[in-house]
């Protein structure tokens, strides 16, 4: 494989990670700049452009989906900011499942309800973020009265725990 | 891995002077392209002028400033592979000329900040 070859490649790569609308555009114009960038630094070098020198400047794009992801980048399923609601509410299903397999008399719970939970869980919070950003503003945060009180989901979750 | 002290420094430093280009990124890009330059020459100019940017980041940076509406491009066949030029378009000159301005005023707060 030569260093054209890695690039085509790489090209192809990125290509497959964006939308089918902006494929060929971001293709042709990727292709040719990253052939100028091999050619300028093998001239630098004083060498023939291969694979290894092309390897090294694909290093700096980082992975396919990577750089596809600056050409059009996608919101996340779950925001970063809400990853730690999203564990403390996957380990609580997890806590409460386990519970219920101990106490349940038939001795054990049916283990897809974790992946039921889980998947619940992911809808939930991808359509929170869909709404966030559809509407900036919607779903703001609100002041609680009281710092002891328990907050109105873990209560649910108590209810549901308890039935 | 672990690396000594002054290798820490180092990366921190060079971390730290990306973070601080970052933040000027588009003024240079708009800067440089008040006659139009396909993504090499850019860069090539970029880096003449002493602010080396990353291909990876630059690349795509052209084409969110078009899809935001300060550039526009065009291909020219003439070359092989064809290159896609981009220049500033009536709302990129606007919006350099107002970057420009809030970028003095950042200069004189930094350097009143820091004497």
């Amino acid at each position: 494989m030569n260093g054209n070859e890695v690039i085509e490649s790489y090209v192809r790569d990125v290509a497959r990670c964006l939308p089918r609308k902006m494929r060929n555009d971001v293709a042709l114009e990727l292709r040719a700049l990253l052939g100028d960038e091999l050619a300028a630094k093998a001239h630098a070098q004083g060498r023939v452009p291969d694979k290894v020198m092309a390897m090294e400047l694909i290093k700096g794009f980082g992975r396919p989906a990577e750089a596809a992801a600056r050409y059009h980048p996608r919101p996340a399923v779950i925001d970063a900011a809400d990853t730690h609601h999203f564990l403390i509410w996957s380990l609580a299903g997890a806590v409460v499942l386990t519970v219920l397999s101990a106490v349940s008399q038939a001795g054990k719970v049916d283990s897809g309800l974790f992946l039921q939970w889980l998947g619940a869980l992911v809808i939930v919070f991808a359509l929170m973020g869909w709404r966030r950003r559809r509407s900036p503003g919607a779903l703001r945060w609100k002041p609680t009265r009281d710092p002891h009180s328990i907050p109105r989901g873990l209560s649910l979750l108590a209810m549901v725990a308890t039935l | 891995m672990r690396y000594s002290d002054g290798r820490h420094m180092v990366d921190r430093a060079n971390t730290d002077l990306t973070e601080l280009r970052r933040g000027v990124l588009v003024l240079a890009v708009l800067s440089r392209l008040r006659t139009r330059k396909y993504g090499y020459s850019l860069r090539q100019a970029l880096v003449d002028g002493g602010m080396p940017i990353e291909e990876g980041t630059l690349y795509p940076l052209l084409r969110r400033l078009e899809a935001q509406g300060l550039l526009a491009s065009e291909w020219d066949t003439e070359y092989s592979p064809p290159r896609r030029y981009y220049r500033l378009n009536a709302e990129g000159k606007r919006s350099l000329a107002s970057l420009r301005d809030a970028w003095r005023d950042q200069v004189r707060v930094m350097d009143a900040l820091l004497e």
